[in-house]
């Protein structure tokens, strides 16, 4: 038993020397190059204050990407064979239909995606001059799960560059992620947001046209107000979020931020100041900018950052490594892109399902508040103890201290997180763990109103609180398993405290009180008195039993 | 020391029919406070946003509200909190509360999030940049939302039915009985006291009402193996007799047990904050009717079922004399 809690005491020393300001821990080398215990006890983020959120990926979207690049490819290898069809399109309920102009094509055509395109299935059995296709389940199965991958790995290079200590970034079911970011400062966290929500898509696009507004453009006489193929609609917004002008641009050929290599905070050279990012392209890139440059000098340049214009200066020369964006930033919002242009853009976009943020203010407030409430609740609690049930109590203290240590030490171990419920959860322990004591001493009490011997009275006592003490006990267990499993974030935390601590108490109560027990009656075999508490019974010569005077 | 005189004796079985009818009473008008008010759902279960703000200096309630109103963000709720943390006097804590709006799915331009943005706005222009501090920001979007309450739901129907298997299991069937109304009245009566004074029901109070489910539990199955052993060992004495014997028995052990719980839990109340708060003040209130409920539901139950049973033994027509 000593050893027990001489372990304990080790596993715990790591987070008594841990310095919560600054994530740092204060162990001497000789023990962090140990086998002895490192970790600390987890703090959760609403005790040590930071960010908690939960997003949601949105793989539709990659999977209609997938189905609008298979339109185009589909189209280009029907060419490249020569089979004839009228057109191909991707219907409402994300289907490629393909319209064949007679009977020969469509046999040819269906023919020859059977053979080669096997992901793309038929949705129909009949043979019709249309023919509609569906992806393959798992295909779909396939770019969704590569997407929510994709999206974990780009947050987590954005999160890694912002700088957090010890985030964790984790998959949460099929297609959400769990961000928890310690540490966050009130005034960070729109940026943080930021940083997380945006894609990032850059791309760089030759002009064909601008105007003050997109009728404007469409309305000259050389477009007849539509969109000409393989070019798209723009606006060139400012920071205001008003939008300033309109392009049209070429959607070949084009380049975009997947060919970065770098992106840096600059200032930019005018008198306006302000930041600018500085990129520069890996070689392929490079040699892509080059060649866009180098054969449209004289054109405008549009950089489209998530679609919209963010400037269009003129192509003077051929450029080939870098470039600038620019855009009237702040030296922040300048920081914030050339992260996230660093980390890569995702691939869809995502939506915040969830945030908790708790500022560091408000984290250190509660843990004060938190350690003092339990520190009171546990000596009102010890008095009333000792008052009542005298030396039986101090054992009951004891027992309690050691409950509480093999509680920390467990959550220390285990990396579980303390959350403030699970502060709420140590005081409920507190209570709990006094009731597995009361139980065995009030049927010790009983057992020596009948008479018994102190000895056996102990005996009894024990004998028969066990069971008691164990079915009532394991009910809350019940209660508290079906929470952590239900229960997400702070209410795990509690449920997790709250299983440990009913376990230890259990375990102290029954066996270290009975071990402290054994000692004192080995010492004293024929002791009269066991200062429960109630006044002892002493035989008179009648042979009765009568309080002591 | 002893509160208790060992051989107590009350008649607390035989007076069950008190306890019975203010029970069915209190009970009853828990589920009717389930219509009406209704409980406050917490953005936990509807959606929303909640930011925690500490200003410098005093503001007037009535113009934070009509300004942040005005950004046509739907229902606002504003409240002010007590002293959280070592906020010096004239720092007052509020509670910004804004519900989700409706059929906003897809709107790009106010995502929900973009509230916490859009007040923060706000507050630099009430009262300017710096001269306020967020403390914390909460926000739930309307599919989380929902999925929190149907777990939430669950969990509370997973806790009974595993306590109920449990304790059919260990015990009888009979006890199991008793076990779940006790901890189902206890449940719906704490929950009817919280609805009562309009407090927030977010998760940290469905925690709290399984911790109080599994606390009722522990308390009725002590008196319920105290039953037990005493049914082997006082075969001679009727039924409720033997009950009320039991109760009397461990009365000592569950008020005790009670008070010690109770002490910490106060102890909780009083010196926490925030969240700490509400969840000791409904630890407080289930374990006092957690208490009772064990000595007179739980117990009030098992004599019922048994004279139910009894009654009908005594219908069925006797078996003829032999010889």
């Amino acid at each position: 038993m000593v050893g027990l809690v001489v372990i304990a005491g080790v596993v715990l020393v790591p987070s008594l020397m841990w310095d919560y300001n600054t994530s740092q821990s204060r162990l001497p080398v000789w023990w962090q190059k140990s086998f002895l215990p490192k970790s600390a006890l987890v703090m959760g983020l609403d005790l040590q204050g930071g960010m908690h959120l939960v997003v949601s990926v949105k793989t539709e979207e990659a999977v209609e990407n997938e189905l609008l690049r298979m339109k185009g490819e589909l189209g280009d290898y029907l060419r490249k064979e020569k089979i004839p069809f009228t057109k191909v399109i991707l219907t409402e309920d994300q289907h490629l239909k393909i319209t064949f102009p007679d009977r020969q094509a469509m046999e040819d055509g269906t023919y020859y995606i059977k053979r080669n395109w096997r992901i793309l299935l038929p949705t129909v059995a009949e043979e019709t001059l249309s023919p509609e296709y569906e992806l393959a389940e798992s295909e779909i199965n396939s770019y969704r799960n590569n997407a929510v991958t994709q999206v974990l790995q780009t947050l987590t290079s954005r999160i890694d560059e912002f700088g957090v200590t010890e985030p964790s970034v984790q998959r949460q079911g099929r297609e959400r992620i769990v961000l928890q970011l310690p540490g966050i400062k009130e005034d960070d966290r729109e940026r943080v947001i930021n940083i997380i929500k945006r894609t990032a898509k850059l791309e760089f696009l030759l002009v064909e046209d601008m105007g003050p507004s997109s009728e404007a453009i469409l309305n000259r006489a050389k477009y007849g107000g539509n969109v000409p193929l393989g070019m798209r609609l723009a606006p060139e917004v400012d920071n205001e979020g008003n939008t300033v002008r309109w392009y049209l641009l070429k959607e070949e050929p084009k380049i975009t931020g997947d060919y970065l290599v770098d992106a840096r905070v600059g200032f930019s050279g005018d008198a306006l100041g302000g930041a600018v990012v500085d990129f520069q392209f890996n070689l392929r890139g490079a040699q892509i900018f080059s060649k866009i440059t180098g054969n449209n000098i004289g054109e405008n340049l549009a950089i489209v950052l998530e679609g919209k214009v963010r400037s269009a200066p003129v192509i003077r020369a051929r450029i080939y490594e870098r470039g600038q964006v620019e855009g009237n930033f702040t030296t922040d919002e300048a920081n914030d892109l050339a992260i996230v242009l660093r980390a890569g853009a995702l691939p869809v976009s995502i939506e915040i399902e969830e945030e908790r943020t708790v500022g560091p203010t408000l984290g250190h407030d509660l843990i004060a508040k938190g350690r003092r409430a339990v520190l009171i609740g546990l000596a009102v609690v010890v008095v009333f103890m000792l008052a009542y049930y005298n030396l039986a109590g101090a054992i009951a203290t004891l027992s309690l201290l050691v409950t509480i240590i093999f509680l920390m030490a467990a959550l220390a171990g285990l990396h579980a997180t303390l959350t403030l419920p699970g502060v709420a959860g140590i005081a409920l322990t507190v209570g709990m763990a006094v009731d597995a004591n009361i139980i065995i001493f009030e049927r010790i009490r009983e057992e020596l109103r009948t008479g018994k011997t102190p000895r056996a009275s102990v005996d009894a006592g024990y004998a028969r609180s066990t069971w008691t003490i164990l079915d009532a006990n394991i009910t809350t267990l019940i209660a508290a398993a079906i929470l952590f499993q239900v229960g997400t974030g702070p209410i795990r935390g509690f449920a997790v405290t709250l299983i440990l601590g009913v376990a230890s108490s259990v375990f102290t109560a029954l066996v270290l009180t009975r071990m402290i027990y054994d000692m004192i009656l080995f010492r004293n075999r024929r002791i009269k008195d066991l200062h429960i508490g109630i006044p002892v019974l002493r035989s008179t010569a009648k042979g009765e039993k009568v309080e002591r005077a | 020391m002893e509160f208790l005189k060992p051989g107590i004796r009350l008649d607390l079985i035989g007076k069950r029919i008190y306890a019975v009818i203010a029970s069915v009473i209190v009970f009853g008008l828990s589920i009717g406070s389930f219509i009406w008010p209704g409980p406050n759902w917490g953005i936990d279960f509807v959606g929303g946003t909640e930011i925690q703000v500490r200003f410098d200096k005093e503001i007037k309630v009535g113009e934070l509200r009509s300004e942040i109103n005005s950004l046509g963000l739907g229902d606002v709720q504003i409240q002010r909190l007590g002293d959280v943390g070592e906020a010096a006097q004239g720092e007052p804590d509020f509670l910004i509360r804004v519900e989700r709006l409706e059929a906003e799915e897809e709107a790009e331009d106010i995502p929900q999030k973009r509230v916490s943005s859009m007040i923060e706005e706000k507050l630099d222009e009430i009262v300017g940049d710096g001269k306020y501090l967020i403390l914390q920001v909460n926000y739930v979007g309307p599919r989380v939302g929902e999925e929190l309450k149907s777990r939430g739901i669950q969990a509370i129907i997973y806790a009974i039915i595993g306590i109920l298997i449990y304790v059919a299991v260990r015990f009888e069937f009979r006890f199991s009985l008793g076990a779940v109304t006790a901890l189902t009245h206890d449940a719906i009566i704490a929950i009817g006291v919280f609805v009562a004074i309009n407090k927030e029901f977010n998760l940290p109070i469905i925690a709290a009402l399984l911790a109080i489910i599994g606390y009722s539990v522990n308390d009725t199955i002590v008196i319920f193996d105290r039953i037990r052993e005493n049914m082997r060992r006082l075969k001679r004495l009727p039924f409720i007799e033997m009950v009320n014997v039991s109760v009397n028995e461990t009365l000592s052990r569950t008020l005790l047990t009670s008070l010690t719980t109770l002490l910490a839990v106060v102890s909780l109340y009083i010196l926490g904050g925030g969240v700490i708060r509400d969840f000791s003040l409904i630890m407080f209130v289930g374990i006092t009717i957690g208490t009772y409920s064990s000595i007179y539901v739980a117990s009030s139950m098992v004599v019922f079922w048994e004279e139910f049973r009894a009654r009908r033994r005594t219908t069925t027509p006797p078996i003829p004399k032999r010889g």
